[in-house]
């Protein structure tokens, strides 16, 4: 599994406006459903921050993976946000992580599809699990260049 | 952008519980152990009942063996019930904590005998053997005094098998196993050359009456009327041949280290006892009551094998030959049963202390080696002391030491009479023979077993009057060492018995797999937290086989571990939560006959930690149990993460399971 084969520069955005958690969630929510044509907006949204709640998805890589279960979608779609700034985890009881990347994604209810929805979160923290990454990617400035930096990261990847 | 990862790099850090408890043995060594101690008296048990109860000594030997059968059964479904079922656990859930306490003194008293009989009969057999082969070479005059050399050897013997079992246990199965196997072979041409001869020079079979001697009517012989109740001398007869009948309590004591499936290995080791132990005890005492000739006999009481093999027909260097063996064989095995005798003394008196009767100190475990030294050490003591006491007089020893093994049998059988009407759980296992009566189930096999065992040990209290003295007042002395002993626990401490596993730990600054103890192809790494919430594990234990699969038990603790000078420490160490989860987790692996390898890591992001933990160690499959705080599926998701970013380069995959009762989630995270 890629993850670039989940993404392309247009569902990417570089750089965030937003500079707080909820407001990141939103724009991404908002950038993913004009793209994807997706209709309630405030649901997606209320799906992510309910699994945000259970338990973070701020990582110390400095990314986050905020995500969630839906009957809405047929299939995973994914929206990626990297900004400069360091966006704190507001979560109580959460360690107290920042995160410039933000590697957001829906994925369909169906029991069979969480064995794809597990390997897509374990294939994101695979990526960046190259620390020099998200510092990189934070001082990009658009969404060609963040998608062909991942694209070079995964490439090295299955090298290895 | 600050260094948010610098914990995550940290090298994985642990203490690895090392016990000796947690290894377990298959049903041959299972068998091999308990034989050490029930064969063992095929060297001395028809010498010491003829004396008593003339020729047909060995038919009620025979009728003992049978009887034995009969009550492992009941062995067999009080360990079913409780896997640490001695006499101790069984008769205290039955009748409380005075009986129990008496039943331990019986069988304490059995275990102190059992070693200097074994130990001093095997020397006897060396001194002979040794003594014909120097007056055959002209040295007669050089004879060992047969007596003061055996009590030598069996003092040397009790110490060897004292420094063994300091060791452990593993190493000492190992042990009873090849002499068992020696044993097997010595046997088997025993009872081949003993049917050659016997086809060469018919003899007729022994008498079955038996011919009760004076002296072992005892107190009885006050009342001659008794003599004439058949019933009575057949009952005496069997009191005589009763101490043919031992190490049923070892078994028991072995239960708990027997490996998956336990209860079908339990039977089978049960049945190899008793096919070897019928053949060589009964069947070599009957051959040797039919060969040896009835003048010379009585000149072989003390060796009745090295005599029968002299009798045997063929050519007197091949016979002497085999005497040779015999009496190698004899040292060895009788060696064993002081090996048993500690074994078995040692675990009753490690589930005494468990409930708070006897001190801590006793179970707490060698720095080393992990054992319970100081009451392997107490035992071994007691023996010498008896060796020496008794100065060798296996006649002596053997009437004493038939009273701790009747009736610590008679108790533990009462017991599982009893909690058949107090305990209703299901049983795994039951005694056969059950009858429903009005609705009520009635176990008339453990019944029979029962009053049969009752009749013949009051038989035995009225008739063996050495037996009876020094049984009763040794019974009355430790059981009076327990109460005080249990008093003085109570006074100074004030608190509840201290159940926890005693075990050593072991801190390892670095984790890999060789540290760790793992040596099979895979690994299972199960993640336990709550004491009480251990049904992943179970589940876990009765699905891998550990003839393949290393289980590891994998403690977070948030703390950080207090260092442990040395590199070594003792359980107390661990924080008390840990402690408890430690002992029910050895709890389940007994149960289970599964060998686990328990860990404790110091972290913070337990999710990440259990994922390096099996990262590092090459694990094939993580087991968890359900959160109380997040999903299963959320579980999964934050394993997913942590396994993603530790195998990023290398692309290994791991199957993580979470299972709870009536449920299980499996995935393959890459």
């Amino acid at each position: 599994m890629q993850l670039t084969h989940y993404i392309t520069p247009t569902e990417i955005v570089v750089p965030l406006k937003e500079t707080t958690k909820e407001g990141v969630y939103k724009e991404l929510v908002s950038h993913l459903a004009s793209e994807h044509h997706l209709k309630d907006k405030e649901k997606l949204v209320r799906a992510i921050l309910e699994r945000e709640e259970s338990a973070s998805t701020f990582l110390p890589m400095g990314i986050a993976i905020p995500h969630a279960r839906i009957p809405e979608v047929d299939d995973i779609l994914v929206v990626m946000g990297v900004t400069p700034h360091d966006i704190k985890d507001t979560a109580k009881d959460s360690a107290p992580l920042t995160a410039n990347v933000f590697c957001m994604f829906f994925s369909p209810t169906e029991d069979k599809e969480f064995g794809r929805h597990l390997k897509l979160l374990a294939r994101i923290a695979a990526v960046f699990s190259d620390t020099k990454l998200v510092p990189e990617l934070s001082k990009l400035s658009s969404a060609e260049e963040v998608f062909e930096r991942i694209q070079i990261r995964e490439r090295e990847m299955s090298e290895e | 952008m600050n260094d948010q990862m610098a914990p995550y790099r940290d090298r994985t850090t642990a203490v690895v519980i090392t016990t000796a408890m947690l290894t377990f043995i298959s049903f041959w060594r299972a068998a091999a152990v308990v034989l050490c101690d029930i064969s063992s008296t095929a060297y001395y048990v028809c010498g010491i009942a003829e004396q008593a109860i003339g020729k047909a000594a060995p038919w009620f030997i025979a009728l003992v063996m049978v009887i034995a059968y009969a009550l492992r059964t009941v062995y067999i479904e009080s360990c079913a019930m409780f896997v640490r079922a001695g006499v101790y656990r069984v008769v205290k859930e039955a009748m409380g904590g005075t009986m129990a306490k008496l039943s331990v003194s019986a069988l304490i008293f059995d275990y102190v005998l059992t070693g200097p009989i074994s130990a001093v009969c095997a020397g006897t057999y060396l001194m002979g053997f040794i003594n014909d082969i120097l007056s055959l070479l002209g040295f007669g005059a050089w004879a060992i005094p047969p007596t003061s050399g055996s009590v030598v050897f069996a003092i040397i013997v009790t110490l060897y098998f004292w420094r063994k079992n300091v060791i452990g246990i593993e190493e000492s199965s190992g042990k009873a196993l090849r002499i068992m196997s020696v044993t097997a072979a010595m046997v088997a041409i025993l009872l081949l050359w003993s049917a050659v001869s016997l086809i060469l020079d018919p003899k007729p079979l022994p008498p079955i009456t038996p011919v009760v001697t004076p002296e072992a009517w005892g107190w009885l012989n006050g009342i001659p009327w008794l003599k004439t109740i058949g019933i009575v001398g057949i009952l005496i007869a069997i009191g005589h041949s009763i101490l043919a009948m031992s190490g049923e309590e070892t078994l028991a004591q072995v239960y708990r280290e027997i490996a998956k499936p336990k209860l079908l290995n339990m039977k089978r080791a049960a049945f190899i006892m008793f096919v070897f132990s019928f053949m060589f005890t009964a069947v070599v005492s009957l051959l040797a009551v039919m060969i040896i000739p009835d003048d010379v006999r009585a000149n072989f009481y003390d060796n009745m094998i090295a005599g029968l093999v002299m009798y045997l027909q063929g050519p007197l260097i091949l016979r002497l030959i085999f005497q040779g063996v015999v009496v190698l064989v004899g040292a060895a095995i009788l060696s064993g049963a002081v090996n048993t005798a500690i074994i078995g003394s040692n675990s009753v008196l490690c589930r005494v202390a468990e409930d708070g009767v006897l001190a801590g100190w006793f179970r707490q475990p060698h720095k080393r080696y992990g054992t319970t030294y100081r009451i392997v050490t107490m035992i071994a003591a007691v023996q010498i002391l008896t060796i020496v006491l008794s100065w060798g007089n296996i006649y002596l020893l053997g009437e004493a030491y038939a009273f701790g093994v009747i009736w610590s049998f008679t108790t533990q059988t009462l017991a599982v009479f009893i909690l058949r009407f107090k305990d209703k759980t299901p049983r795994e296992y039951k005694v056969p023979l059950n009858i429903k009566l009005f609705g009520i189930e009635i176990p008339v096999g453990i019944g029979v077993v029962f009053l049969a065992l009752f009749f013949i040990a009051v038989a035995n209290v009225l008739t063996k009057t050495v037996a009876t003295k020094w049984g009763s007042a040794f019974t009355l002395a430790f059981f009076a060492i327990l109460v005080l002993s249990e008093l003085h626990n109570k006074h100074i401490r004030k608190v509840q018995a201290d159940k926890h596993e005693k075990v050593n730990l072991r801190f390892e600054g670095e984790l890999t797999p060789e540290r760790c103890g793992c040596k099979k192809k895979n690994c299972v790494l199960v993640a336990v937290r709550d004491p009480l919430s251990l049904y992943h594990l179970k589940v876990t234990l009765g699905r891998v086989d550990p003839r393949t699969t290393d289980v590891i038990v994998l403690t977070i603790e948030r703390m950080p571990i207090v260092s442990l000078p040395g590199g070594e420490g003792k359980v107390e160490e661990l924080p008390h939560d840990d402690q408890l989860l430690l002992t029910n987790v050895v709890a389940l692996a007994e149960k289970h006959g599964t060998h686990v390898i328990p860990l404790v890591v110091p972290a913070k992001d337990a999710t990440f930690a259990m994922a390096k933990v099996a990262f590092e160690l090459g694990a094939s499959e993580i087991v968890v149990g359900k959160s109380e705080q997040v999903a299963p599926e959320v579980q999964l998701e934050r394993l997913a993460i942590a396994w993603g970013y530790l195998a990023a380069e290398t692309g290994r995959r791991i199957t993580v399971r979470i299972a709870w009762p009536k449920h299980e989630l499996k995935y393959e995270l890459s």
